[in-house]
């Protein structure tokens, strides 16, 4: 009898861990995920208002100058060449006292990147700040 | 005979959910705890961008409306388009106030006027935390707190042909970053044109040299200098420094002369010291003017023959 139980429950343990692994990967993925999401969206966060600080101070005079702006504050390796970048107005006024506002977007990988996955879907983030 | 430690497959079964229901449990913990600690430093950086945002609003209404009123509807307005309410950004009151020595320096509201060069601004933003804290709290309070500031820019290190009688200066206890007037006529009051190289007597002269820093190798404390005469141009020059919009300001770090009293008419005045000041505020009608300054230096040294740093006009 011993032995017929031992039989029926062989690979238990293997079964076991094959439906608790995808779950633990599951779990240690979405954490770096959302880890490099909150941190690109922070980094954007910054690029923008950087770049609506040098609009407002007229640093930057066109959108493209504020634009560039926005690009080279971004870090946390992030692509400054795929963050689209758009102000509003979007010819900035010459006078001051005129609200500006930048919105950049970021195209965040859905898995995590480096893993040679990244060219699979994305998750658009965006942010923008406003300055006068 | 069995051995007592060998467990049999039947005890066995579910260790593995037994062990990764206690796993996940920590993890899930990690995972919790990882993502309110991103989501409170994103939002309190965001909140601090707010604030940055905010105070420059608020000292760019104020160089306009010069008043609390204006200075607070700028910094309630940009803050509703950066998504912080109301409520979360008066929780503190806006402040104007002056910027010295790195240092802010509240004003009261009444006082929020064209003295002000500094606008502080507090966010105050509640956030759920995932987890009840120790200390049973289940609300995280954020603060993010920004002051712009109007830098002091210096035009120059010139003196103009102005004098502001010491005496005066005196009773009003003038402290740097605080703001003194003069007012009055010519003499008689506690200013006077002052004739610095003897091309500053005539009003056209005056005019041009106010506008210009005029730098003289005579010019020391010590010397006594002949006064200009009249009241002529006075308000004219100094509508027009206020009126320059371009940076350097020329309502800013000005230099003149702190002088011996005034002789009524003709006469000599003696340059005690020099002062360094910025234009806060001018009015008047007829003979009778009034000025505010605000004091930068207490007692600065004029440079010689320098060129003039800026033009205000060709």
């Amino acid at each position: 009898m011993v032995g017929e139980r031992s039989r029926k429950e062989c690979g238990t343990v293997f079964v076991e861990a094959a439906i608790a692994l995808p779950v633990f990967l599951f779990l240690v993925i979405a954490s770096l995920q959302v880890g490099f999401a909150y941190s690109a969206l922070t980094s954007m966060r910054h690029a923008s208002a950087m770049a609506a600080r040098s609009a407002i101070l007229g640093s930057g005079q066109t959108t493209t100058q504020v634009c560039d702006v926005a690009r080279s504050s971004l870090v946390a390796n992030l692509d400054p060449q795929s963050l689209t970048c758009v102000t509003y107005p979007s010819t900035l006024p010459t006078t001051t006292n005129i609200p500006i506002t930048v919105t950049v977007s970021y195209p965040v990988p859905v898995l995590f990147p480096g893993a040679g996955i990244s060219q699979g879907p994305t998750w658009t983030l965006t942010a923008s700040t406003t300055m006068q | 005979m069995k051995p007592l430690l060998r467990s049999t497959p039947t005890q066995q079964k579910g260790v593995i959910l037994v062990l990764f229901s206690v796993v996940l449990g920590v993890v899930a913990t990690l995972f919790v705890w990882t993502v309110d600690l991103g989501r409170t430093l994103s939002e309190q950086r965001k909140i601090q961008t707010v604030a940055d945002a905010a105070a420059l609003a608020g000292l760019n209404a104020l160089g306009k409306s010069a008043s609390y009123a204006g200075m607070t509807s700028a910094v309630v307005s940009v803050a509703a388009s950066n998504q912080v309410s109301s409520d979360e950004i008066t929780a503190v009151a806006p402040r104007c106030g002056v910027w010295l020595d790195n240092t802010f320096t509240s004003q009261a509201a009444a006082l929020c006027d064209g003295t002000s060069t500094a606008v502080e601004v507090t966010v105050q933003r509640v956030i759920p935390k995932s987890f009840v804290s120790l200390s049973g709290s289940s609300n995280l309070t954020l603060v993010a707190r920004a002051v712009g500031f109007k830098p002091l820019k210096e035009v120059g290190n010139c003196i103009r042909p102005f004098g502001i009688e010491e005496s005066s200066l005196n009773a009003q206890g003038v402290v740097e970053g605080g703001t003194f007037t003069v007012s009055g006529t010519q003499g008689s009051g506690n200013w006077g044109k002052i004739d610095l190289d003897g091309n500053s007597s005539s009003g056209e002269q005056y005019t041009a040299l106010m506008l210009d820093n005029l730098c003289d190798d005579q010019i020391a404390a010590g010397n006594s200098v002949s006064v200009g005469t009249g009241n002529a141009q006075i308000r004219q020059v100094f509508d027009a420094i206020l009126a320059d919009a371009t940076p350097p300001l020329a309502s800013q770090g000005m230099v003149f002369a702190v002088t011996s009293d005034f002789p009524n008419g003709n006469g000599l005045v003696q340059l005690l010291r020099f002062i360094r000041v910025d234009l806060v505020s001018q009015h008047g009608s007829g003979q009778q003017w009034e000025a505010t300054f605000r004091v930068v230096e207490l007692t600065t040294e004029p440079d010689s023959r320098t060129p003039p740093h800026r033009q205000l006009m060709e």
